[in-house]
């Protein structure tokens, strides 16, 4: 059981996710690119089942449907009455479903955002802290969902979504995949460290990009990293027993907690006792970027990718076997940074010099910031066996896109992934719930 | 009258004559409703100081172990058992509590639909609920060993049983301060008589100004004194302030709305539990029920007249139905629908 849910208004379901968004995503990434696939079927997906949508009128966001409304203002009291939900959660949604995040008891809350209750209340489990991202690579983009984290194992919280709409507009239409919600356990220490600390890492390395795969990548996927994660693991007792980010160049690589916590007081920035600590990976190298419908081309700064790549041959040099192989591939696939896909894909991916590592068993949840016209796709990386951990921009069409040297590029949340994908312990639905999906139109 | 002349000022001092009667008249349309206004707003106030706080579960909290049921309606608490049967005499009074009864014997199999538009009972069986067994037991007397009962004898009969036990209800809403109480409607009337009494005492005034600056010689104020019993009799005509309480409208508004989804469902044959029928038919009218208990349509067309079906009982009716066809139709299932319409295009 990785979290408890119980369902108080019948507006939402969880469901699991397959890699392949049902078939919706590119052959080539379906047939050859496991941590897409991993990435999509992480957790478990938040389905907003009662389709409807949110509008602004005088200033204020509210749902169209009126009885939505009515029955979630309704359902306050009877949370209150039964103890359900603490008094903080029952005051703020007292008004209806819709918190408009700075007013009323949320005004200590920074972000410009609406807080939009699920009609879920959730707690976590001793399997670890309740993680709620945005739905990942299958969501609307007419809005970004705020991350935040649910670490109460007693008291039932609302599961409300910090929602931040990308434009002006006055509606944004509900419906279909908004969150993706996973119980992370906390697991292995997070640690920085050197490559030289641990060779094994750039052995690792070293031994994946050799020339033969080079030469097997001119002709098409090589499925090598699915072939290495379909093998068992084998048990290695120097195998890292902390989460490990080794840094292999200039790479600019942090420790930071996910600070945005829901708990039975409210919301709160930070004040974890315990929080949910990820890797944060910058940017190297500032550069533009414009996909014209066909390729995605970039304009790095030259001389800083020149750097970058010194930097990464000056780390690894002393670390190179004199074994008569071939490793220039290995460096240049950090040192070249971007690589772009293939024509007619909106994508290229950048690879910060550094290699992570996890316990057996445990992988790398990649994800990134949603900017204006980019983004960076959602990955699950096994990172008890393959180590680098490159990010995958997607663009949107004819989107101008400028990232400058030491902005924040993804995050690498190590995580269970027997956990993660562990089945919700679903309570039974209060009597104020509508029954089934199909309730409502 | 010396001390009349205190009060030689206007209004009190104009000239005999129309002008006093008409800005007396003026002032008196506004009066009156600010009045009752204001006495509704200081009822409504003390209605709902008088209404006790639910008290919560606590943190610990569970849906598991609910918070012990209070004796009492209040706002979070759902109706149970004979709450149900308060909720439906509260809202519609004896006709209500009538026509949930005899819905609920329906729910309950307590009768099924014979031939030829009689009722059988079914066999006599332990009711847990104690106005049902009153009515199963009035039922089983009206049938006299027959067996079955006719439409018309089952609505006496559960009409019996509400009279019966209307006392006993009444009791439980005024526990629940859903009624008000005598002492708000006592201050509400106090305040109401102080308010009249000082329409009136400026009419009275000028009667005594008038005459102790005008004497004998000014012509009869006829129309004033019209005024001044017209006044009375709107005074105490008025004087009585509503037994319904703020707290009970809000209550049932509240029951309504938290109900909503439930109402929907049971209307659409979602939900068939009998106490979730019971609670839609009490909150939603006889109607609201009939797909999950469809032999209650034939009641309500033989007795339930359309108006004891409420506009808002109107509104989750028919989204529940509404909501029942399009989900039928794909409209949720839509949603899937999608899914499966793309799943089938790429097969």
């Amino acid at each position: 059981m990785s979290f408890a849910v119980v369902d108080a208004l019948g507006w939402c379901s969880l469901a699991r996710r397959s890699g392949d968004l049902d078939g919706s995503i590119p052959l080539r990434a379906a047939r050859a690119c496991a941590p897409l696939l991993d990435g999509n079927a992480f957790g478990w997906q938040l389905r907003w089942d009662a389709a409807t949508t949110l509008v602004r009128r005088r200033g204020h966001w509210q749902l169209l449907d009126d009885t939505m409304v009515r029955s979630a203002r309704a359902c306050a009291p009877y949370l209150a009455a039964h103890g359900l939900a603490p008094p903080w959660w029952c005051e703020a949604l007292a008004d209806g479903p819709v918190i408009e995040l700075g007013r009323g008891p949320l005004a200590r809350l920074r972000k410009p955002a609406l807080g939009l209750w699920t009609g879920l209340l959730v707690r976590a489990t001793p399997a670890g802290p309740l993680l709620c991202l945005d739905a990942g690579n299958r969501r609307s983009r007419a809005f970004v969902v705020h991350e935040h984290v649910i670490e109460e194992r007693e008291r039932w919280i609302p599961l409300l979504l910090e929602l931040q709409p990308r434009d002006d507009g006055d509606s944004l239409a509900l419906g279909g995949e908004l969150a993706t919600l996973a119980a992370i356990a906390p697991g292995p220490a997070r640690r920085l460290a050197t490559l030289a600390e641990h060779p094994r890492l750039a052995q690792a390395h070293l031994d994946f990009y050799d020339a033969q795969y080079f030469a097997s990548k001119r002709e098409g996927p090589t499925r090598k990293y699915r072939r290495m994660i379909a093998a068992p693991v084998e048990a290695d007792a120097d195998a890292v027993t902390d989460a490990v980010a080794a840094l292999a160049g200039d790479a600019a690589v942090e420790i930071e907690a996910i600070a945005r916590r829901h708990g039975a007081d409210g919301v709160h920035d930070g004040g974890s006792s315990t929080p949910l600590l990820r890797f944060a990976c910058r940017n190297a190298v500032g550069f533009r970027a414009r996909f014209d419908g066909l390729r995605v081309h970039v304009e790095p700064d030259a001389a800083a990718l020149a750097r970058h790549a010194e930097a990464i041959t000056a780390r690894w040099q002393p670390l190179l076997r004199d074994d008569g192989e071939d490793h220039r591939g290995a460096l240049w696939y950090l040192g070249k940074y971007f690589t772009p896909h293939v024509d007619g894909e909106p994508h290229m991916f950048v690879k910060p010099a550094a290699l992570f590592a996890t316990p057996p068993g445990w992988a790398t949840l990649v994800q990134g910031p949603r900017w204006l016209g980019a983004e960076i796709l959602r990955g699950s990386i096994h990172t008890d066996r393959f180590h680098a951990a490159p990010a995958v921009f997607g663009f949107e069409l004819g989107a101008r896109f400028e990232l400058a040297a030491g902005a924040p590029l993804s995050w690498l949340l190590p995580y269970d992934p027997a956990v993660a994908r562990a089945a919700p312990e679903h309570a039974p639905p209060l009597p104020t719930a509508a029954r089934g999906p199909e309730a409502r139109a | 009258m010396s001390w009349a002349l205190w009060f030689d000022v206007f209004p009190f001092n104009m000239a005999p004559g129309p002008g006093f009667m008409i800005l007396y008249l003026v002032f008196a349309l506004v009066a009156f409703p600010l009045l009752l206004v204001l006495r509704t707003l200081v009822g409504d106030a003390l209605d709902r100081a008088a209404v006790r706080p639910v008290p919560g579960a606590g943190p610990g909290g569970s849906y598991r172990q609910p918070a012990s049921m209070p004796d009492t309606l209040a706002i979070g608490q759902l109706p149970q058992g004979e709450q149900r049967w308060a909720v439906a005499y509260l809202r519609d009074g004896t006709r209500g509590l009538t026509d949930a009864l005899a819905a609920a014997a329906f729910v309950r199999d307590l009768v099924t639909a014979g031939a030829s538009g009689t009722l059988e009972l079914t066999a006599a069986r332990r009711i847990d609920d104690r106005l049902l067994a009153e009515l199963a037991t009035e039922l089983q007397r009206v049938a006299a060993g027959s067996g079955s009962v006719s439409v018309a004898a089952l609505r006496d009969a559960a009409g019996v049983v509400a009279a019966r036990n209307e006392t006993a209800l009444e009791s439980l809403i005024e526990r629940s301060n859903l009624r008000r109480s005598n002492s708000t409607r006592r201050i509400m009337r106090t305040l109401w008589f102080v308010g009249v009494a000082g329409v009136l005492s400026i009419g009275v005034l000028r009667l005594l100004v008038r005459y102790a600056m005008y004497g004998a010689g000014a012509p009869l104020p006829v129309f004033l004194l019209i005024e001044l019993v017209l006044f009375t009799l709107i005074g105490l005509g008025l004087s009585n302030p509503s037994m319904s309480s703020v707290a009970g409208t809000e209550y049932l508004r509240w029951l309504e709305d938290a109900t909503l989804s439930m109402r929907a469902d049971v209307g659409s044959g979602r939900r068939r539990d009998a106490d979730d029928v019971e609670t839609a038919v009490l909150l939603g009218g006889v109607l609201a029920a009939s797909a999950a208990v469809p032999a209650l349509a034939a009641y309500h067309t033989t007795y339930v007249p359309a108006t004891t079906v409420h506009s808002s009982s109107c509104s989750s009716g028919s989204s529940g139905s509404s909501c029942s066809a399009s989900s039928c139709g794909g409209g949720g299932g839509c949603g899937g629908g999608g899914g499966c319409g793309g799943g089938g295009g790429c097969s």
